[in-house]
């Protein structure tokens, strides 16, 4: 690896960043192509160059090992406010906005671009029914770009841990009449914004489903009153992907690690075999940014498509939150956010080389450039 | 050695509806007459012959009755089954909590429970409406029988248990709140339905607890009351007198003491789970356990069902039959009050209870006697949910 | 003693001679016998058989059981219309104490005689319910809990009740409340290392005595008689305390040892057969103990089963629940087997209906019947004279009203030694328990 070429300080920004070259290029749609240079043109993706050579002139970098993927999406996650992002008196608070907390220079922000990481829902907790509306963010790059859809998704919550306390309600039967209640009441007359939107279907509804019986009456919640839908932290939604995928709802798996249970493990390829679209998430910062990839890693030991998993870390996970005209793949027109890898991001030996996000390198491995203002905080870690 | 710890087969999940021929030394359709060694037909779900097979897969024990029933129920229900914060609260539905997995339902099915009545619990006076479902099947969705079945409510001291009365302090918990004592209990009963009835006269709409409780009112939806001692029972007679209600009651402890009472207003009883131990409960509401409530409520001509509560072991509802047939109910009324009867209480007797052409194919093919055998195998909707000879803990017993 | 008590207590004629003309004898041990009779005579049964009528000139075929005559001064009970079937034996039970462990780990000494309460429900239940003869003994939850006793449930005190004193001894090698597996080992050894030190300190004193001894009278010229060291310690050096213990170690007591979990056996075993007692030992077994049913089979002792027969078990990877049928893993390895009571579900508090759900799993006939009559018999050393319908046992007989497994079947009468100890006619507890408190009550003397 010390044959990189050292990243010059103060490579040219005002020319920009015109393309990459590598090993492989791993596009998001389609296939992977062999020798390939990724053109930018400003902080968008111009489009692919197959059978490319390394080339010698300005903005252009080559990595002749490296593997190139769009960036990683972390499909929920509370980066930088985890204490903030649930309100613990009122058990609904679908107004609330994910958003009025994100800080951008946060470190957990950092530490995700440098794990290859390029953007985050950052969602409300699990603690509320309605806990309120997730934002879906960068992780890096200029302060101007970050937010990428402040109203993505209204989390919602049918887990026991929304039950717990003196609060309204305590029970299964409560919380879902709680839920109904919160969209009666958001289709009347000056009742909650974020309720109508998400009862009218504009706003799709992301709810923590843990139990089989949480999935089941969140599932029939959604039918009832015909809400698009997805599930997170569902980790037997595997075992009624059938359900699932005739209802159109799609599911956030993860995180997952060592002391997680083969039959929650084999659940990503249980939705994926069925056809429901699945993503991957941290719950930063609870967890590393790294158990992103090692979430799909594990999937794809218990039986998940290699292909499935890296669609599920990029394109797949934009499609669910909502952004696939954004990001998630390699497609020209798309954000320029990507990452350089020293090999296939599944294999656990793997380390990103270089990420780059709004077509600007915010993190490359051996680098040290001067910290801007605004820009994260970015320590070196060599593997 | 861990060999002989066997997994015990998945149920529902099986292939879908076969054809079955069920044949049996004895046939107890309940509805109709005793068969001797008869087989009953099963087709797309539904019992397509009594008294003549239907081909396809043979079937032979001991024994075949109808699934059995039970009418009170609290197996399946994830978390709480009451709503701790609010005591009146009629349009909660228990479908929302039910466990599609859940273990119990599992154990019931394989025990020949094929039907139950999931109500919630007792702690709210009107704690909202349960459910009727299958133990076993394809998914929950094709479980349910009726998604909204009964409303549920409660008299007695199981309301107003753990509720604190605001006498100093700052009152900082839901807790605070009434009801404190049995007639506090009442007083909200009567209040809620006070409440419909202004509801209906101003002419209002789109409250679905009140909808639900003007339903009871009209007769359109069933009310069932927990009701254990004898005062408490009479107080739900004399409040169904006062607001025109019909009522059924489980519990129903000391039912016996008023039966013919019961029997005269047609006032049916869950009646169960019978007490494992003849002694006087130390905190229960009833000061003296009778063995023979059921017996005497049959003898009376209460219609009468059995529970085995949220009991869900290998004895369970069965087992609630053998010890009420020990306790004096004669075996075809024991058999009724966890089939036909059942069935009856819950509205659903036009699907499940007896073995009849038509009905659904919720069979129970016994080894030997029903209830003091062991289920050889268990059909819910056309389903083999349950085969003791794929059941590798029987199957090792029998040296295969 | 124990007749004389009984005489005392129970009314119509003591001792004597009674038969029993029983419709059909289920006796445990041997061939089902239609209309028999049995012969009892001061409590013993002396022969069983079929009625001899006058007149006729039956042969007796071989295998078949002998004809008998009804001596004209017998005491005739007619149960003609009944099954005969032995009194049911429990060979462990804590109940019918009023607390059923000291909190003080280590307590040998104590015994149950001091903490039974004769006028429990749980005694006048067990006659009701067919159980003639019961271990009573301290709880599970102590290292070493003290000496149990074999009770009848019958009489007005604890030494009336008492069929055998010296009922064994009760360890645990899983952990009492506050212990771990851990502590509760290490509590084991220091006691028996302790006991070993305190004898061989007994031994050394009395070593020293005999010395003594041998010296003086070698002064005073006479010939003294040199003990050997195995007869040297009597009863009386030893620490009324340590008595239970030595008792334990030396043979003299049997021991009852609970192990929760099948990883508490091994321990068992080892401490049992470290200090000299696994001869005379029976494992009081938890649900999951099952799993160690080799260790058990191969160290060749009994075994007491948990209440609850049915040991249901989440699998760790799958989350399928798996069932075991805990006496049949014992039936088919041949290791003897008793069953045990508790107030927790309909069934499982009688005898009969806990070797009813055996025969429904699986398990012989003969087996069930045995695990609640000659086996717990056995257990308790009482094999000789309880747990079946022989000649030479105690007349222990319960008068049925149907089979003995059978869930509509009655306890009609029960005899105990040969008395009628038990009418359900006469039982009014009952009839209200069955009728509800406002049935009319039955008129005194009708």
């Amino acid at each position: 690896m010390a044959l990189l070429v050292p990243l010059a300080l103060g490579l040219a920004p005002a020319d920009g960043l015109k393309g990459v070259f590598a090993g492989t290029v791993w596009t998001g749609e389609g296939s992977v192509r062999a020798k390939a240079a990724v053109l930018l043109e400003g902080s968008r993706i111009r489009g692919i160059e197959e059978g490319a050579v390394p080339r010698e002139e300005p903005g252009f970098r080559t990595w002749p090992g490296g593997f190139v993927t769009p960036g990683l999406i972390d499909a929920h996650a509370h980066l930088g406010a985890r204490a903030d992002l649930a309100e613990d008196t009122l058990s609904t608070t679908p107004e609330a906005r994910a958003m009025d907390v994100f800080e951008p220079s946060h470190r957990d922000f950092a530490r995700a671009a440098r794990a290859g990481v390029t953007a985050a829902l950052l969602s409300p907790r699990d603690d509320n029914f309605v806990g309120g509306i997730a934002a879906l963010v960068r992780t890096a790059g200029p302060a101007a770009g970050r937010v990428v859809r402040d109203e993505a998704l209204l989390k919602a919550s049918f887990g026991a841990v929304a039950r717990a306390g003196e609060r309204e309600a305590t029970s299964q039967q409560g919380a879902v009449a709680a839920l109904r209640r919160a969209i009666r009441r958001g289709k009347e007359e000056g009742g909650s914004r974020a309720i109508a939107r998400a009862a009218r279907g504009e706003l799709a509804w992301l709810a923590h489903a843990g139990a089989p019986e949480e999935i089941f009456a969140a599932d029939r919640f959604a039918r009832e009153f015909g809400l698009r839908l997805h599930l997170v932290h569902a980790p037997l939604a595997g075992e009624a992907a059938a359900r699932l995928k005739e209802g159109g709802i799609g599911v956030v798996c993860g995180p997952f690690d060592a002391s997680t249970p083969l039959r929650s493990l084999r659940s990503p390829a249980a939705l994926a075999g069925a056809g429901v679209p699945i993503a991957f998430c941290t719950d930063g910062p609870a967890h590393e940014p790294e158990a992103l990839r090692l979430s799909a890693a594990l999937a794809v030991r218990a039986g998940l498509d290699p292909e499935r998993a890296l669609r599920a870390l990029t394109v797949d996970a934009a499609a669910l939150l909502g952004a696939a005209d954004r990001m998630g793949s390699l497609e020209p027109g798309r954000d320029a956010d990507l990452v350089v890898w020293s090999g296939n991001p599944l294999d656990l030996g793997t380390r990103p080389l270089a990420v780059i996000v709004g077509g600007e390198i915010v993190w490359e491995e051996g680098a040290r450039k001067p910290r801007r203002p605004g820009e994260p905080v970015a320590p070196e870690v060599r593997p | 050695m861990i060999g002989a710890l066997l997994a015990l087969p998945v149920l529902g999940s099986g292939p879908a509806e076969e054809t079955f021929t069920l044949r049996a030394r004895e046939v107890h359709t309940v509805s109709g007459a005793r068969l001797e060694d008869s087989s009953v037909g099963v087709r797309d779900g539904k019992i397509s012959g009594v008294g003549r097979g239907a081909g396809g897969r043979v079937l032979e024990g001991g024994s075949l009755t109808p699934g059995l029933i039970d009418a009170a129920s609290t197996a399946g229900i994830a978390g709480g089954s009451n709503e701790e914060s609010s005591e009146v609260a009629p349009s909660l539905r228990v479908l929302d909590a039910l466990d599609p997995k859940s273990r119990a339902m599992e154990r019931l099915a394989r025990a020949g429970v094929t039907t139950v009545y999931v109500s919630p619990g007792t702690r709210g006076v009107i704690g909202g409406l349960g459910a009727v479902v299958k133990t076993a099947g394809a998914s929950l969705e094709t479980r349910v029988v009726v998604p909204a079945a009964a409303l549920k409510a409660a008299m007695g001291d199981d309301p107003s248990r753990g509720n604190i009365p605001i006498r100093f302090g700052t009152p900082t918990s839901f807790y605070f709140r009434r009801p404190t004592s049995r007639m506090g209990v009442v007083w909200l009963f009567r209040k809620a339905f006070f409440d419909a009835a202004a509801y209906r006269e101003r002419g209002r709409s789109g409250d679905e607890d009140m909808e639900i409780l003007l339903q009871v009112v009209d007769g359109k939806r069933r009310l069932r009351l927990t009701a254990r001692r004898l005062n408490d029972i009479r107080t739900t007679l004399r409040l169904a007198d006062e607001l025109g209600l019909k009522v059924e009651i489980d519990g129903a402890d000391e039912a016996h003491r008023c039966a013919e009472e019961l029997a005269a207003r047609e006032v049916a009883v869950v009646a169960g789970p019978i007490p494992t131990t003849p002694v006087r409960a130390r905190f229960a509401e009833v000061d003296e356990p009778c063995l023979g409530n059921a017996a005497l409520l049959a003898k009376a001509g209460v219609l009468l069902a059995l529970t085995a509560g949220d009991r869900d072991g290998e004895e369970a509802l069965p087992g609630q039959a053998l010890f009420a047939m020990r306790y004096g109910l004669p075996f075809d009324a024991a058999l009724r009050a966890v089939t036909l009867d059942a069935a009856r209480i819950l509205g659903v007797e036009s699907r499940v209870g007896s073995i009849e052409e038509g009905k659904d194919a919720d069979l129970v093919l016994w080894e030997a006697a029903p209830f003091a055998s062991r289920p050889l195998a268990v059909l819910i909707d056309g389903r083999l949910v349950y085969d003791a000879a794929s059941d590798p803990d029987a199957a090792a017993r029998e040296g295969r | 003693m124990i007749p004389l008590l009984l005489g005392l207590l129970a009314a119509g004629p003591s001792a004597g001679k009674v038969a029993v003309r029983a419709g059909r004898i289920v006796p445990v041990v041997g061939p089902e016998i239609r209309d028999g009779v049995i012969l009892i005579e001061d409590g013993r049964i002396t022969a069983v058989g079929r009625e001899k009528k006058e007149g006729t000139e039956e042969e007796r075929r071989p295998g078949e059981p002998p004809f008998l005559e009804v001596p004209w001064d017998a005491t005739a009970i007619d149960a003609s219309e009944q099954t005969v079937f032995p009194g049911m034996v429990e060979a462990h039970s804590f109940r019918g104490l009023d607390r059923p462990n000291e909190n003080v780990p280590v307590t040998p000494f104590v015994t149950v005689l001091d903490a039974i309460d004769p006028v429990s429900f749980y005694f006048e239940d067990a006659l009701r319910d067919g159980i003639t003869t019961i271990l009573v003994i301290p709880g599970n939850n102590c290292v070493i809990g003290g000496q149990g006793r074999v009770l009848k449930p019958y009489g007005r005190t604890a030494e009336a009740m008492t069929v055998k004193p010296e009922g064994g001894m009760k360890l645990s090698v899983s952990p009492k409340s506050g212990f771990t597996r851990l502590s509760q080992m290490a509590e084991l050894r220091k006691t028996f290392a302790d006991l070993r030190e305190y004898r061989e300190r007994v031994l050394e004193r009395k070593r020293d005595e005999r010395e003594e001894e041998k010296t003086k009278a070698e002064r005073e010229g006479r010939k003294s008689e040199a003990k050997a060291d195995a007869d040297l310690v009597r009863e009386d050096d030893l620490d009324a305390r340590k008595r239970p213990l030595v008792d334990l170690v030396e043979g003299r007591m049997a021991a009852f040892v609970w192990c929760e979990r099948a990883m508490d056996v091994a321990h068992a075993i080892e401490v049992a057969r470290e200090n000299g007692f696994l001869a005379r030992t029976t494992l009081v077994l938890g649900p999951e103990a099952w799993k160690a049913a080799d260790e058990i089979k191969a160290c060749g002792r009994p075994v007491v089963l948990d209440a609850d027969l049915v040991h249901l078990e989440e699998d760790a990877l799958t989350g399928e629940e798996k069932r075991a049928f805990v006496p049949r893993v014992f039936h088919e390895r041949g290791i003897p087997f008793a069953l045990q009571t508790q107030a927790s579900t309909l069934g499982s508090r009688f005898l009969w209906y806990q070797a009813a759900a055996c025969v429904r799993n699986g398990v012989p006939r003969e087996a069930a019947l045995r695990a609640i009559t000659i086996t717990p018999a056995e257990i308790l050393g009482l094999g000789a004279r309880l747990g079946s319908i022989e000649p030479g046992k105690d007349a222990n007989l319960l008068l049925l009203t149907g089979d003995p497994l059978d869930a509509q079947t009655w306890v009609d009468r029960v005899i105990l030694e040969g008395e009628v100890v038990y009418e359900r006619s006469k039982d009014e507890r009952l009839r209200r328990l069955l009728e509800g408190k406002d049935a009319p009550r039955e008129e005194k003397g009708k």
